[in-house]
């Protein structure tokens, strides 16, 4: 961003100097260097006849050649006739204030009043037109009336004479640099400005603004002054040259302050000093100056020339102390500012402005140029930063609110569970309690009776362990294959207790927490009740082991039930109790073997999927 | 011969309070203290406490456990034990959590009324496969394992609750980890008290019924 934003104002800057810098392939035109001259009275209103003229070098600058003369003086200059047709022309590229011209005797125009208020013409290049008809045959002369105060750098440069159509292109070029980018750089600077008031009007707590904007109404004055034909406004010429003068050194002021708060580094007594001396001097020249105004604001300009190099050294200092960019830039573009204006000082103080370009009203906008790219590129950090914050905490929300779905969906699910649990044993509590009691009390009525070895007591029985195995398996949702085995166990032992089987339970190889897929628990524990069931009523068998055994590579767990009996006949192989356990144990996920030999005993294996 | 210890029995079902009733009276060592079949009537009782409490949980009027929070709160060396329909856990944790010292079957038969509540108060606990594993569960914090006890019961306390819940008996669990019966009872004891103890400190046993709540979660 700042590199491309570098890149387009060296581009710029390059086209601008190019366009300025450019030749003319034909050069049909003359720069005159030797003139006469004389000095004029007011009220003259052709060339005087005079035998006073005397021999002088272009440029003539009054303050050389005249020190301290304010008024009229009369040039002239032996013109040559250029071969062609067409119109001829006068080019003035520099003079001090104002000009009269004439071609032999007759006026061909003038740059505006030649009396109080004088045009202001030391910064606008004047080009006349004239017709061939007014050169005579043999000798003519152009005579230039210059007027000028006193101490204010009168003088005129070197003219230019030609062909209109040859000349015409040095004018456009000269009028170029001296008018157009003079605008171009007073319409940079007021909106810089005006950007920068806004913003310190906003936000009035920031006054490297506030100091910013009043470097930029200082710096409009002294361009203004450049443009302006007559003292803008009510001014007078004196009021309106101090108001320039002291633009320059309150220009440079503000632009110390700028420099103080942009850096973050504040210097009071450095600033209350500057601000003093300049105010003071400023206030001085405006009471005692009179004529030498100029001359006195040549030397007070030292105090801004002064500061300018303080700014530079400070800024270089602090970017060698912090490394930070702003600083860097800063110093360069102070360096520009001020070469820029050590030219037009020196120029004008060895009296030499007559005869080069006055190019001070582009240095400041260099600075200004800066601080807006500066200012830019801090607000779209801002905008960055703000982006990066809004995005980062949209992504925070989405976060959030991802992370409470998920903790709902887990809530939904834990209650539902817990509500399904809650149900369950709701129900296998209620069966208990009441179906329980029922079948209990139902048991203790028939057993001080006659029935004590009936039918009715042995069903009410296996009614009571059918139950219990029931709300064991339902009411938990048990799924620990050694515990279902244990709650058998429990349930069926009283039972056998009234048999001569022997039991053996065998659980060394099954290691604890070895589980069941949830909801399988009843399954596996009615498959063993069948099983033991089975064998007391139809194996006659003495001996019964159950042994369970894990299987760590399969996943799986072996429960064998083996006892001694008699052997399962052919007929009953496929009868109920046997469909029964094939089919509980295809719905858990396994498989079971019926090994029987009559007269053998019967082997159960049957084959289970745990969890692993 | 021992002064015979007095037993009030309180059940709701009359044919099991007089099964209960005839069986006391059979054993030589215990007398009828009195008998009620509600709480109200327990209560009546009471004003002199016997010297064990039989007590069914689900009276009509009342929690069983109530009366042996009483019982156990103004005559501390009297004991309770509890009838149940089945070793229904539930009921059963309910009771030790008030200081029962174990329960009694509706179904025994009549002389093992007596040998075991003359057990019981000797200080052998009866614990059934569903009870034992109803208390690994409450008190399994999370999803952790046997290796993992959490910290109110011991490791050995807990291997002994996992063989009681695998179906084997006192004497079966002696021999696999190779202690005497005598220090399985201890065991056995030792958790019913400690579940008494921390009935009382509620909050522990809040905290492991939230870690029941999560192992469903999980």
């Amino acid at each position: 961003m700042t590199t491309r934003l570098i890149a387009a104002f060296v581009l710029l800057l390059a086209t601008a100097s190019a366009a300025v810098a450019q030749t003319d392939p034909v050069v049909n035109y003359r720069m005159l260097t030797q003139a006469e001259s004389v000095i004029g009275t007011p009220g003259e209103k052709s060339p005087p006849k005079s035998d006073a003229w005397q021999s002088v070098a272009l440029p003539d600058n009054w303050n050389a050649s005249h020190p301290g003369f304010g008024g009229y003086v009369w040039y002239r200059l032996p013109l040559q006739d250029i071969e062609g047709g067409g119109k001829l022309a006068v080019l003035l590229p520099r003079l001090c204030m104002n000009a009269e011209l004439w071609v032999n005797n007759s006026l061909i125009g003038d740059g505006g009043k030649m009396t109080d208020p004088v045009a202001r013409n030391w910064h606008r290049p004047l080009y006349f037109i004239f017709s061939r008809a007014l050169l005579k045959a043999d000798a003519n002369w152009l005579y230039i009336r210059v007027y000028a105060y006193p101490n204010d750098g009168g003088g005129l440069g070197h003219p230019y004479f030609g062909k209109d159509t040859d000349l015409k292109p040095l004018f456009e070029r000269v009028n170029f640099v001296d008018n157009t980018l003079s605008i171009a750089a007073l319409v940079l600077t007021v909106a810089v400005t005006l950007m920068l008031l806004t913003l310190w009007l906003l936000r009035k707590g920031q006054s490297l603004y506030g100091w910013m904007s009043a470097s930029g109404i200082f710096w409009s004055i002294v361009i203004v002054n450049q443009l302006f034909e007559y003292p803008p406004l009510w001014l007078t010429r004196y009021s309106w040259e101090w108001l320039v003068h002291s633009s320059i050194d309150l220009y440079s002021f503000s632009l110390l302050m700028v420099v103080h708060r942009f850096v973050d580094a504040p210097r009071k007594k450095i600033e209350a000093a500057t601000a003093t001396y300049f105010l003071t001097a400023s206030a001085l020249a405006w009471l005692l100056a009179g004529d030498q105004l100029v001359v006195w604001f040549n030397a007070i300009h030292i105090g801004a020339i002064v500061a300018g190099c303080y700014m530079i050294v400070f800024c270089a200092w602090q970017y060698w102390k912090t490394r930070q960019a702003r600083a860097l830039g800063m110093t360069i573009a102070i360096v520009c500012c001020l070469i820029i204006a050590m030219h037009d000082w020196l120029a004008i103080v060895t009296s030499k402005q007559l005869g080069t370009m006055l190019i001070m009203q582009f240095g400041p906008p260099i600075v200004l140029v800066l601080l807006g790219v500066w200012m830019m590129l801090q607000f779209s950090k801002v905008l960055d930063s703000e982006e990066r914050r809004r995005l980062q905490i949209e992504k925070q929300i989405a976060e959030v609110s991802e992370e409470l779905n998920i903790e709902h969906a887990k809530r939904m699910e834990l209650e539902r569970k817990t509500i399904v649990l809650a149900e369950r044993q709701q129900f296998s509590r209620e069966l208990h309690d009441g179906m329980g009691g029922h079948l209990m009390s139902l048991r203790n009525m028939l057993s001080g009776e006659v029935h004590k070895d009936s039918n009715i007591l042995s069903a009410l029985d296996q009614a009571i362990i059918d139950m219990r195995l029931l709300v064991d398996a339902v009411g938990e949702d048990n799924n620990d294959i050694g515990m279902i085995i244990g709650m058998v166990r429990s349930r069926v032992e009283p039972q056998i207790a009234h048999t001569s089987l022997r039991v053996e339970w065998q659980l060394t190889g099954l290691p604890m927490d070895c589980l069941l897929h949830k909801g399988y628990g009843l399954h596996l524990a009615r498959i063993l009740q069948e099983s033991i069931t089975n064998v007391m009523r139809h194996a006659q068998a003495g001996r019964l082991v159950i042994k369970a055994s894990h299987n760590a590579d399969s996943a799986a767990v072996m429960i064998e039930i083996t006892d001694n009996g008699c052997g399962i006949p052919e007929n009953v192989r496929f009868g109920r109790g046997i469909a029964n356990i094939r089919e509980r144990s295809r719905l858990i996920g396994g498989h079971v073997e019926f090994n029987s030999l009559p007269g053998q005993g019967t082997t159960i294996l049957l084959n289970i999927p745990v969890i692993s | 011969m021992p002064e015979k210890r007095s037993v009030l029995i309180v059940e709701d079902d009359n044919h099991i309070r007089w099964h209960f009733e005839r069986s006391i009276l059979q054993h030589e060592n215990l007398s009828l203290h009195g008998s009620a079949a509600t709480f109200e009537g327990a209560l009546n009782q009471m004003h002199s406490f016997p010297d064990v409490l039989l007590v069914d949980l689900g009276l009509p009027d009342g929690n069983g456990a109530d009366l042996i929070r009483l019982l156990k709160a103004q005559a501390p060396r009297s004991e309770a034990i509890v009838i149940t329909v089945f070793s229904d856990e539930f009921r059963v944790i309910e009771a030790i959590r008030a200081g029962a010292v174990g329960y009694l079957l509706k179904d025994s038969m009549p002389e093992d009324i007596g040998k075991m509540t003359m057990e019981m108060l000797n200080g052998i606990s009866p614990i059934s496969p569903a009870v034992a594993r109803y208390i690994i569960n409450a008190l399994r914090p999370g999803a952790e394992t046997a290796q993992q006890p959490n910290s109110l019961l011991s490791i050995k306390e807990v291997s002994v609750l996992q063989l009681v819940a695998r179906g084997y008996t006192r004497d079966e669990i002696a021999e696999m980890v190779g202690n005497s019966v005598h220090t399985v009872v201890a065991h056995i004891r030792n958790i019913y008290r400690k579940l008494e103890v921390h009935s009382r400190n509620e909050a522990v046993f809040e905290a492991c019924q939230l870690g029941l709540i999560k192992l469903n979660d999980n």
